[in-house]
């Protein structure tokens, strides 16, 4: 049986692992000498959970040891980015972060701040779409502005939690169209599946998350993508415009999943996983994978990572206080 | 722990009270028409109905006394504290000492209260302890703390 | 569907190769599910790195096969020593503990597989020709609809359990309770956390089912009144499959009353899966003409619950492939794994390949053909776990309780968590509390409230946005009509009862 082979491989490399480590000494230079923890912050089955896994399987083939995906769910994120942050610094425990380890803070939730992670890189990073029903009076971004404009609290909006990035996404665009954001009706959800089946059910107009998922529902003529909340085009979907194109804004906030470390993990380490991290982007099998899923390949290096979290606090810290989120 | 209706229905009314309080010291956010407090509001409100209830059902048995019973004495008394005890030392011991170390102790010891012979506990506490290590660790991958045997365990 | 269609879905699945996936996925969730505190969702994830070097076909049969069977093994350490495998199973898990402790362990774990798989071949076979419609009708639930099903569960659950509703609503509110602990995901505001950090992820309902079901009995088998034994193991028959078509014949309405329940309100997402096994146990218990001897260990609530478990299985699979909206984890996986092969889920789906889902329902058949054979295999196993003496098999239950508590999230908060809800579960069943109902509170909690906020902030703030939509306004009328019935009836009850003590 498949599971019971891939079991079996899987003791032989704890027990190699095991014996490396009886007899290695301190330094990192050998790092690996036993199995990584690899947390994430999301639940088994979900988009960053199916990258992490990827990344970790091609990890484990490049240094020889098992890298365990643990998942800690709860809290949006916050339980399991936690976790990352407060694990201990020796280079066995690594993590996935996403966008949401940069909103906390602002939002008033202590436990997880940017300071709290060395960054690795970057390896994934996708807009999020504005998608509307099928059946809507307006066709495209444009129609769907005004009638927001004319009455906001008119047209329901949802894609995730309050505070989430979604909701982040849609507020910070409606801002700079001079939309007041608080107005603006946000119909809170537990992620995008519930959002979607909103959508299609008609009882709300609006859902933004990333266009992957909303693709099986637009297959279905039940919904319509009409715009990228974003500054550039994405090379998975050329032909949706973006906002910036079409309302002239500079808003672009880029949901990312990169992997991190806690703060004050050696400096070998994070340099091993960067270029390891550099070579899986590389790889057409992994490509393959992520195009597959509808995400795309971003790799960022230690520092450009460390450099797009940091802006992107910012700009959330921005986005909420304009709708009232910010404590 | 048998309580008795009569004192079980206004524990509950008073614990519904609190919850209610507590949940009144949620600050409220502007756009949000029911926010986080009406649920667990609801929730109190609906504890001290049936609070009220209980209490009510307890006042009309005729002073049912509750028969006694569920006492813990002897050897399976120890168990019973033991099963509870035991467990949370291990909230404290389950890092350091690991789990095969941790678990073999404590199943040992459970045994020996529930009055298991010498030759059964050393057979089948380590064979036990040590499959589902395995099982959880290596096929499963799960990963457990090997505490102090971590290096000496294949 | 055309016959064509069937013919080369049929093809595709009797390949060897999906076959072996199918055995190996169903043996392999046998092993996951009859561990107590191992969730099919875990199981599922486990297999997904083995399925980037398999076909898209095996790999689904892989999952499909898995969590049918995990879902079904769960009801293995439900029945012998109570301990639920999942939410849904927590419907049963008192009726079928109740026939192990008379002896009848063979019984019961004959009726859940049989049943089990009865009902999810019968609901296989349903959704292969009612599929896309089916999904077409599940697109248009929305939070308004969901709500109403939330209620409609709660309220069920509250009037089959026990002697006393008001106990059992208790149970309830408390369950419901419990999961508002952690971040609010519609406001992002900490609730009932008291500063901790573990308690901002909120509570799983594994380890409070663990503590309430398992630990909470071992505790009472050691207390002076726990004389009876934790499990009989005189067990009358263990003989796995006798009398089962005696009881087909006499419940035959109970069968197909909860394939029908599992199958339509399975294709639901998000909610469907957890609450078809509550409803059918509360269904059958209304119309049973035996109602007094449900809950100690009677075979009608049991044969309809579990047929209405597995033939919601495969439903749930119903909008995550026409629309690409999974309902739970393991449909999430399964999606993503379609999507990784180049399989998109979607309406393009049925219409360029429909021999494509076609084999997946074909699967699901399958695997639940598959659980006669096996289920017979554990049956026979359980013997050996009632025949071990109780100094060895409660220390053992403990080590599982602890470590299954505590794999759920590689964290220790998960065992206090089971700890105090195993105390608490101890008080409350000393108490006549029923604790099933705790266990459903906590599950549909969430559910309640997002969807009742969710529609009040599309209705701004209007209730009775809450019977503008057709069907909403029809549950709403149904649960509305429940409630009605039960209190009249209560007063009509009550002052019969008045009337006779003065004549």
């Amino acid at each position: 049986m498949f599971h019971q082979g891939s079991a079996r491989g899987c003791l032989a490399l704890c027990m190699a692992g095991a014996m490396v480590f009886a007899g290695a000494g301190s330094a990192f230079a050998d790092w690996p000498e036993k199995a990584v923890t690899v947390i994430v912050p999301w639940s088994a089955g979900g988009g960053t959970d199916a990258t992490a896994r990827a990344v970790a399987t091609e990890l484990e083939e490049i240094f020889g040891q098992p890298f365990n995906v643990v998942n800690r769910t709860g809290g949006g994120g916050l339980v399991g980015h936690s976790t990352i942050a407060t694990s201990p610094a020796d280079g066995y425990t690594l993590g996935v972060i996403t966008i949401e380890s940069t909103m906390f803070e602002a939002q008033g939730i202590p436990g997880v701040t940017p300071a709290d992670f060395a960054y690795i890189g970057r390896f994934n990073a996708d807009p999020i779409a504005i998608n509307i029903a099928a059946d809507a009076e307006y066709s495209d971004a444009a129609g769907l502005i005004d009638t927001v404009r004319a009455d906001p609290g008119a047209v329901a909006a949802s894609g995730a939690n309050r505070g989430g990035l979604s909701h982040l996404a849609w507020i910070g665009l409606l801002d700079r169209l001079d939309i007041d954001p608080t107005a603006a009706n946000w119909v809170a959800s537990d992620g995008s599946a519930p959002a979607l089946q909103q959508l299609a059910s008609g009882a709300i107009d609006v859902v933004s998350t990333s266009p992957a998922e909303a693709q099986s529902l637009v297959d279905a003529g039940q919904a319509r993508t009409v715009a990228l909340i974003s500054s550039e085009r994405s090379a998975l979907y050329p032909d949706l415009p973006t906002t910036t194109e079409l309302f002239d804004t500079d808003w672009s906030p880029l949901p990312f999943r990169g992997i991190a470390a806690p703060t004050g993990t050696p400096d070998e380490v994070v340099s091993k996983v960067e270029a390891a991290l550099k070579e899986i982007t590389e790889d057409s099998a992994f490509q393959d994978f992520m195009a597959a899923r509808g995400f795309s390949v971003a790799y960022q290096d230690a520092a450009t990572f460390e450099q797009t979290v940091t802006s992107a606090a910012e700009g959330f810290g921005s986005a909420m206080s304009s709708a009232g989120l910010a404590q | 722990m048998r309580i008795g209706d009569r004192i079980f229905g206004p524990l509950l009314a008073v614990f519904g009270a609190g919850v209610i309080w507590e949940s009144t010291q949620l600050p409220s956010i502007p756009g949000v028409r029911f926010g986080a407090d009406l649920l667990p509001i609801a929730i109190g409100a609906v504890l001290v109905v049936l609070g009220g209830m209980v209490l009510w059902s307890g006042l009309r048995e005729q002073a049912a006394v509750p028969a006694e019973g569920g006492s813990y004495k002897g050897r399976s008394g120890l168990a019973a504290l033991w099963s509870l005890g035991g467990l949370l030392l291990g909230l404290m011991l389950f890092e350091p000492l690991g789990f095969p170390l941790f678990g073999i102790g404590f199943m040992a010891v459970m045994m020996a209260l529930m009055g298991a012979r010498l030759r059964t506990i050393v057979l089948v506490a380590p064979a036990f302890v040590l499959a589902l290590h395995y099982l959880f660790t290596a096929g499963l991958r799960v990963s457990l703390p090997a505490g102090l045997l971590a290096g000496v365990l294949p | 569907m055309s016959a064509a269609t069937l013919a080369t879905s049929l093809s595709m699945v009797i390949e060897a190769h999906v076959l072996l996936a199918i055995l190996g996925g169903a043996v392999y969730g046998l092993f996951i599910g009859a561990l107590p505190g191992l969730t099919a969702t875990m199981a599922t994830a486990l297999l997904v790195p083995l399925t980037f070097y398999m076909a898209p076909l095996p790999s689904i049969a892989l999952i499909v096969a898995s969590t049918t069977m995990a879902i079904t093994a769960g009801d293995i350490p439900g029945a012998l020593l109570r301990i639920p495998g999942t939410p849904a199973s927590a419907a049963y898990t008192g009726e079928s503990h109740a026939m192990t402790l008379r002896g009848e362990a063979g019984r019961a774990l004959s009726i859940g597989f049989f049943f089990s798989a009865t009902g999810g071949m019968i609901g296989a076979a349903v959704l292969l020709l009612t599929g896309p419609l089916l999904a077409r009708v599940s697109l248009n639930f929305s939070s308004f609809e969901f709500f109403w099903l939330a209620v409609l569960g709660l309220l069920t659950c509250a009037l089959v359990s026990g002697s006393n509703p008001v106990k059992g609503g208790v149970s309830l509110a408390l369950g419901v309770l419990v999961s508002t602990v952690g971040l609010d995901i519609t406001t992002g505001q900490p609730r009932f956390t008291f500063g901790s950090m573990e308690l901002m992820g909120g509570v799983s309902f594994i380890p409070v089912m663990i503590g309430m079901f398992a630990f909470s009995e071992i505790l009472r088998g050691l207390s002076s009144d726990g004389a009876r034994p934790a499990a009989a193991p005189e067990t009358r028959s263990l003989r796995p499959y006798a009398g089962i078509p005696t009881l087909v014949l006499r419940y035959p309405l109970s069968l197909l009353r909860g394939t029908t329940i599992g199958a339509s309100l399975g294709a639901l997402p998000g909610v469907g899966g957890d609450l078809a096994a509550w409803i059918a146990y509360g269904v059958s218990a209304r119309f049973s003409k035996t109602p007094e001897k449900f809950g100690k260990g009677h075979e009608e609530g049991l044969i309809e619950a579990t047929s209405a478990n597995n033939a919601g299985l495969s439903s749930a699979w119903i909008p995550a492939l026409v629309f690409g909206i999974p309902g739970d984890a393991v449909t999430a996986i399964a999606v993503g794994v379609l999507y990784m092969k180049g399989v998109s889920p979607g309406p393009r789906l049925f219409a360029e390949n429909p021999s494509m889902p076609t084999a997946i329902i074909l699967c699901f058949f399958v695997a639940n053909l598959l659980l006669f054979p096996l289920g017979y295999l554990a049956i026979k196993g359980a013997r050996l776990v009632l025949m071990v003496p109780r100094n060895v098999i409660v220390p053992m239950i403990l080590v599982c309780c602890f470590l299954g508590s505590y794999a759920i999230n590689n964290t220790l908060f998960g065992v206090g968590i089971m700890l105090v809800a195993g105390l608490v579960g101890y008080v409350m069943e000393r108490n006549d509390f029923p604790i099933a109902p705790v266990i459903l509170g906590l599950v549909l909690g969430p559910v309640l409230e997002r969807n009742f906020i969710m529609s009040m902030q599309i209705a701004r703030g209007d209730l009775l946005g809450f019977f503008d939509r057709p069907v909403s306004a029809l549950l709403g009328a149904v649960v509305i009509a429940i409630l009605l019935f039960t209190v009249i009836s209560r007063i009509r009850n009550r002052s019969a009862r008045h009337l006779r003590r003065l004549s």
